[in-house]
């Protein structure tokens, strides 16, 4: 009995060695293969660039084979780096049509890099629809080769092309059912549509699904919208209730690295009665990055408030506070130095170094009896030291 | 009298010699369950990997990474360097120099150029004082050097933690080399799930391997026969054991070489603790308590693509001394949180986790001993046939060697590094060498680490350190 279960167990791992040689074998094979066949799509690639450049409709048989083929993921696989090589190739200048005149030494003369780019996009104009339409066989398949499908479509910028309801349809019920890469991409290919109606509507079913999407996935891709920022921030703005307060505080996390043309409204936010804490966070982080002079009263205003609930408001404050230079300003932050919270008097000393005092105005403190507040004064003055490699003080 | 006595005996022998064969059956069932599962999954990865199921830009969480060091002049500098030559943008390098009695800190001063800085720390977890710290800004990142009273690695790293200044810190040795990608690879799981406290990476030895910008620029197996046979048992235990036990939130140690960790909850937990000499494990355990009891959500995961490559002793006795250190860590941990052993509110981690550390891998030199005596009491006495015996230790040995090289091959496979026909023949000669021999004198070591079990607290596991194959 045990004989048996053991040599079954050999048999299963010697079958497992047999795959992993076999597997070894096959990815050599089809590695090999591969290359010969991208290497025929890129030449049926080049031949359709000629077909363009001469001014004559790409045949409906190659269309209608295109999509045939590319509804089968290997294939997909290999006309994606074919095609990624053509455009390298055209973006490096190198790419010549098939039966360009020769030069000098017999070799094709390659395309202005100008010419070959407009070639590809009006390639690419005319096969979009078709890629565009197979997206309903991928949506049944396992989630590897859907988020392949749609990371193919954003790459190559196929999404511009194509229509702008039909594609979002299919996004929006990608991103309904996808996992978290699906999602990603979803959201990277809805951004460079540049529709601001539609990356909204996009937000708000991420906002809806079950699933993590980290605020970075957000607030840094919101950054890679192709269409115009302002008015996509507008309607972010406007729409704004209409999310969750993790999306909320994404969106504006997005809007500091984005414009400072909302001062007025984050504004309103952050005095907003039913403001949530952390979306006024980032509120306050908002006028760190961009100065306004309206919200210096109520920055400060936190500042002076170290205690209990409004501890957080005053850290976050202090922070942004470097972002409004003046005498009332440096006498809250050295007030601020002799927190009992550690966190308090580092931000109150950062923001000091970054407005760039002297040593001098702060004699009283290293001759003081606060050792912490000196404690946490030099280090900053250390640091700027070491960082500008200068003596500031001796 | 004496018959009776005798049909004791043998019955003794007879059943204990079955309870044996039938933790090893257990055994080999588990391990083979293990591979299979940690097999598909790096081969589910790879795939993964060729259709680009990846994330396409490069989101970066800021990391603090905290190398302790000991003695490590020979190796900090160049283990620095290639930390700075990571593919990550947004990270701090904290190394913490536990008064080291050779020159770590002047090295690294002199080296990268570092000034002294008075700069507070706050404790937030326990650690010894500060002596002096040196920072520079004129690297890719900011490099920090802290020179603190000696008090071991665990204190080191709560040294380091306090420090730190980003949401998550790695932990890593002074000598070892992070792969180029391994920053963006341990922080995928913490995009993908906001309640990750720690994430544990693969660690590799890379004794013999050209490594270039962080890159494997030639990979072969080492020329060293103890080194080349911990490459086979490296490979083997970070497939097999340790991807199992992520499908199910199970994970009992992070490899204290490379692991991601979320401060919030090292400093909630009191950081590392410097009384056990398997810190990493302890702190692991330590965390799955924490949230239970707390019924905190959270996830202790494994990227199995982040690697770090490490030095593998390459003495007998440096082996010998590590794993009595390993093994006396499992045990102080065990020991520490016994509480978890029947604790059926932790799940899975206690009645698979806990119990396989606590059979498979603490008793199983005591196990293996007694069951290799008893065989070969009865088989002296006749009491079992000497064939079947034979018979049963190839098998075992060969079903251990099969298992093993299975592994190593899918994990050289999905990494995409290539295998000459010289070392996949090395492979296989070093997986039979492995379960012949080294495995008995490991089992060996273990079962007698308890000898000096006092004089050995709190020291640094010391290895002959040597200059890793960069380029």
């Amino acid at each position: 009995m045990i004989e048996t279960l053991i040599m079954i167990y050999i048999a299963i791992c010697a079958s497992m060695i047999v795959f992993d040689c076999i597997f070894m074998l096959i990815m050599n094979i089809r590695a090999g293969k591969g290359k010969g066949k991208v290497k025929k799509i890129r030449e049926s690639l080049a031949d359709q660039l000629e077909t363009i450049s001469e001014k004559k409709e790409l045949p409906e048989k190659y269309l209608g084979k295109l999509m045939k083929n590319l509804k089968h993921p290997v294939r997909l696989h290999r006309f994606d780096d074919a095609l990624t090589i053509l455009t390298q190739s055209i973006e490096d200048g190198r790419f010549a049509l098939p039966h360009a005149p020769k030069g000098e030494d017999d070799v094709p003369l390659p395309l202005p890099k100008e010419e070959g780019k407009r070639y590809l996009a009006k390639y690419l104009r005319i096969i979009a629809p078709s890629l565009i339409a197979i997206a309903k066989d991928y949506r049944g398949q396992d989630a590897i080769v859907h988020t392949y499908y749609v990371l193919f479509l954003r790459k190559h910028g196929l999404l511009q092309y194509a229509n702008t309801s039909e594609i979002a349809a299919h996004l929006k019920d990608f991103l309904e059912e996808g996992d978290i890469h699906v999602c990603e991409h979803v959201l990277q290919a809805i951004y460079t549509i540049g529709d601001p109606v539609l990356t909204a509507d996009a937000l708000k079913i991420a906002d809806n699904r079950d699933i993590f999407i980290h605020p970075k996935i957000i607030s840094d891709g919101l950054l890679a919208y192709k269409g115009d920022q302002y008015a996509l921030q507008t309607l972010l703005l406007d729409k704004l209730s209409e999310f969750s307060v993790d999306m909320q505080v994404n969106i504006l996390n997005y809007l500091r690295f984005a414009s400072g043309k909302h001062c007025l409204r984050i504004l309103d936010l952050l005095l907003g009665e039913d403001t949530d804490d952390e979306v006024k966070f980032s509120c306050i982080r908002y006028f760190g990055k961009y100065q306004y002079g309206k919200a210096y009263f109520v920055l400060a205003d936190f500042a002076k408030n170290d205690k209990g609930l409004k501890k957080e408001f005053c850290l976050v404050s202090l922070t942004a506070l470097r972002n409004y230079p003046g005498e009332d300003t440096l006498a809250l932050l050295r007030e601020n130095l002799h927190s009992p919270n550690w966190y308090i008097r580092y931000n109150a000393a950062e923001s000091l170094n970054a407005l760039g005092v002297d040593y001098g105005e702060f004699v009283d403190i290293f001759d003081g009896q606060d050792r912490f507040s000196r404690e946490i004064l030099q280090f900053q003055f250390d640091r700027r030291y070491v960082k500008d490699k200068e003596e500031i003080y001796i | 009298m004496r018959e009776k006595i005798l049909e004791i005996v043998s019955a003794f022998l007879t059943g204990a010699g079955s309870g044996f064969v039938v933790y090893l059956i257990l055994y080999s069932t588990f391990l083979f369950l293990a591979v299979i599962v940690g097999a598909w999954t790096l081969y589910y990865k790879n795939k993964k990997r060729r259709f680009r199921n990846i994330s396409d830009e490069k989101y970066f969480i800021p990391v603090s990474i905290i190398v302790p060091a000991y003695n490590e002049e020979v190796t900090v500098v160049d283990t620095v360097r290639s930390l700075l030559a990571l593919d990550y943008i947004s990270y701090e390098i904290i190394v913490v120099d536990d008064g080291s009695k050779d020159s770590t800190t002047k090295t690294l001063v002199e080296a990268f150029g570092m000034k002294k800085i008075r700069r507070p720390i706050r404790k937030q977890v326990p650690c010894k004082d500060v002596e002096t710290i040196y920072e520079c800004f004129d690297q890719k990142v900011p490099l920090v050097l802290i020179r603190k009273k000696n008090g071991g690695k665990a204190d080191a790293l709560n040294m380091g933690i306090n420090a730190c200044r980003y949401p998550y810190f790695i932990c890593m040795d002074a000598d070892s080399v992070l792969q180029a990608d391994s920053l963006i690879k341990i922080t995928e799981p913490v995009l993908a799930d906001e309640n990750v406290v720690a994430v544990g990476g693969v660690v590799r030895p890379c004794n013999d391997v050209e490594l270039e910008n962080g890159w494997v620029k030639k990979y072969r197996l080492p020329k060293n026969p103890i080194a080349c046979m911990q490459v086979i048992e490296y490979d083997r235990s970070f497939l097999s054991t340790r991807i199992l036990f992520d499908k199910f939130n199970g994970s009992l140690i992070i490899s204290g070489a490379f692991g991601l960790f979320k401060k919030e909850a090292v400093i909630a937990v009191g950081g590392y603790d410097s009384k056990t000499m398997g810190e990493d494990m302890e702190l692991v355990v330590d965390l799955h308590k924490y949230c239970t009891v707390n019924k905190k959500p959270y996830a202790i995961k494994y990227a199995t693509d982040a690697v770090c490559w490490t030095q593998a002793p390459e003495r007998l006795r440096d082996l010998m001394k590590q794993r009595k250190r390993w093994h006396l860590g499992l045990f102080q941990t065990l020991m520490k949180h016994r509480s978890m052993a029947f604790d059926f509110k932790s799940g899975p981690v206690s009645f698979i986790s806990y119990a396989y550390f606590f059979i498979y891998e603490f008793l199983s030199p005591f196990i293996e001993a007694f069951g290799i005596i008893v065989t070969a009491i009865a088989l002296i006495s006749g009491l079992i046939n000497w064939r079947f015996a034979l018979l049963f230790t190839l098998l075992y040995a060969l079903f251990g060697a099969m298992l093993s090289l299975t592994s190593f091959f899918a994990r050289t496979q999905t990494a995409e590094l290539t295998l000459s026909f010289k070392d996949v023949l090395k492979a296989m000669l070093m997986c039979l060498f492995e379960i012949t021999f080294m495995h008995f004198v490991l089992t060996y070591v273990r079962a007698t680490a308890f000898i000096g079990y006092r004089k050995k607290k709190l020291q640094w596991g010391r290895i002959e350190r040597k200059k890793i194959n960069l380029k």
